[in-house]
């Protein structure tokens, strides 16, 4: 009798043991006890995981988080300290240098006059030099007599004269023309009588033909 | 047949694994603390580094303000007060504040009596002159009058020639015309002297660019000759 209720065990155990497997390896322990924490299902883990990761994340963002605005209320309140430190350092060098302004006053003086000296000296010229020049290039006909010489500025006169023929103040218009240091010759006006022929021109020279900047200081 | 026991645990197992499904109510956390820190990275960081940086910008203003306060101030000391006093009042002789023909008339006329020069026309006038620098920053001014000479070429270029440095104020010459009559050459000159005009209430800029007036030793020199010039005939 024993021996067939223990066979009966055997055939019950074999046969409800591929049915556990079936379904879930976790619903009893092999040694029948009752499991009151349950193992959990793989589904079970995975989930938890799912959530374990959830928390993480949000803990360690949180801290991050914490830690970029402790960086930046660090930055903004040294920059901000830093500031006020140099705004009061400047206050202080404008306080010393408000204490220098009647030299610098007086230093800007003395530079305003310097500077009108060098603007007046920068368009100083020779007229001894241009009318020489001029003379010099008329020269070639002893025939031509230069008698009126307006001087414009460095670069602009003009001059009146008179010559024996048209054919000298021709070639005197030339000689203008050819120079080197003559920009541009207007035949202002030619008139001619039974022995003189009169004569005007406009004169452009180029820059600083005879500019002497030197002249005031020597 | 299945063990009560084993019934029980799946039936316990069946509301675990219930429970332990990601919710949304799970997620809702989460999700409200990502919008707070958004809201609050918006409306606090932004705006907070945003300041940072404008202090950041406004510290490198204030520091470039100090190197050019401190250049300033080393080179404001390094001028020789006693110096400076002494070329001021030199420079102002020479470039005064008011002038008038007859202040630089005065040396043309000397001039012209040493080149043997005779007056013509002396129509000398105070005329207010414009100048291309007054229109610029309406500090130069001028004063002009027409002089008339005559005497030899040579004589007349010579003249001419000094004309520049005859007189120890700032004198041009404009328009000079040279015209031949007989044997004798005749000058005629609008001359112009320069003075400028000081302003009654000078505004004190620390911040403008600084140039030392001893950078100009040539310039210096000249007035410092002229104005010696002009305090040894006044005395």
């Amino acid at each position: 009798m024993n021996k067939e209720k223990e066979q009966d065990n055997k055939i019950k155990t074999e046969d409800t043991a591929p049915q556990i497997k079936e379904e879930e390896t976790f619903i009893a322990d092999n040694d029948e006890a009752i499991n009151l924490v349950p193992i959990m299902s793989k589904s079970e883990v995975v989930v938890e995981k799912k959530k374990v990761k959830l928390n993480v994340s949000a803990i360690l963002s949180i801290i991050a988080f914490l830690i970029i605005s402790i960086i930046i209320i660090i930055f903004s309140t040294i920059s901000k300290l830093q500031v006020e430190k140099a705004k009061s350092e400047l206050t202080k060098q404008e306080q010393e240098v408000k204490g220098l302004s009647s030299k610098i006053l007086s230093n800007d003086e003395i530079l305003s006059r310097i500077y009108l000296y060098q603007n007046i000296s920068s368009n100083q010229y020779s007229p001894k030099k241009i009318f020489e020049y001029f003379t010099k290039i008329a020269s070639f006909d002893s025939n031509i007599q230069l008698n009126l010489f307006t001087f414009k500025s460095d670069t602009a006169l003009n001059f009146e004269g008179e010559g024996d023929s048209l054919d000298t103040v021709a070639r005197f218009w030339y000689l203008l023309s050819e120079d080197e240091k003559i920009k541009k010759v207007v035949l202002d006006s030619l008139s001619k009588s039974d022995q003189t022929v009169r004569f005007s021109f406009v004169i452009t020279m180029v820059d600083n033909a005879f500019s002497s900047n030197n002249n005031l200081e020597n | 047949m299945v063990p009560k026991t084993n019934k029980k645990n799946l039936e316990g197992v069946s509301d675990r694994i219930k429970s332990t499904k990601l919710k949304i109510k799970d997620l809702v956390i989460p999700i409200v603390i990502a919008i707070m820190l958004i809201l609050i990275t918006i409306f606090l960081f932004v705006p907070m580094l945003t300041k940072a940086f404008e202090y950041r910008n406004q510290l490198k203003s204030i520091k470039s303000k100090q190197d050019q306060l401190r250049t300033l101030k080393t080179n404001v000391e390094k001028l020789s007060d006693e110096q400076l006093t002494k070329d001021l009042i030199e420079v102002k002789s020479v470039i005064p504040r008011t002038l008038k023909v007859s202040s630089f008339l005065f040396y043309i006329d000397e001039l012209a009596k040493q080149k043997n020069l005779t007056a013509d026309s002396l129509s000398a006038g105070d005329v207010n002159i414009h100048t291309a620098e007054e229109e610029q920053d309406g500090k130069y001014k001028g004063v002009n009058g027409p002089l008339a000479y005559y005497g030899s070429l040579e004589n007349v270029l010579s003249f001419l020639d000094s004309f520049y440095t005859s007189s120890p104020y700032i004198v041009s010459p404009k328009n000079i015309s040279l015209e031949k009559s007989a044997d004798r050459w005749e000058v005629k000159v609008n001359l112009t002297g320069f003075y400028i005009v000081e302003e009654e209430s000078v505004s004190f800029n620390m911040y403008k660019p600084f140039k030392a007036y001893t950078d100009f030793p040539n310039v210096i020199e000249t007035l410092r000759e002229k104005a010696k010039r002009l305090n040894s005939e006044v005395h």
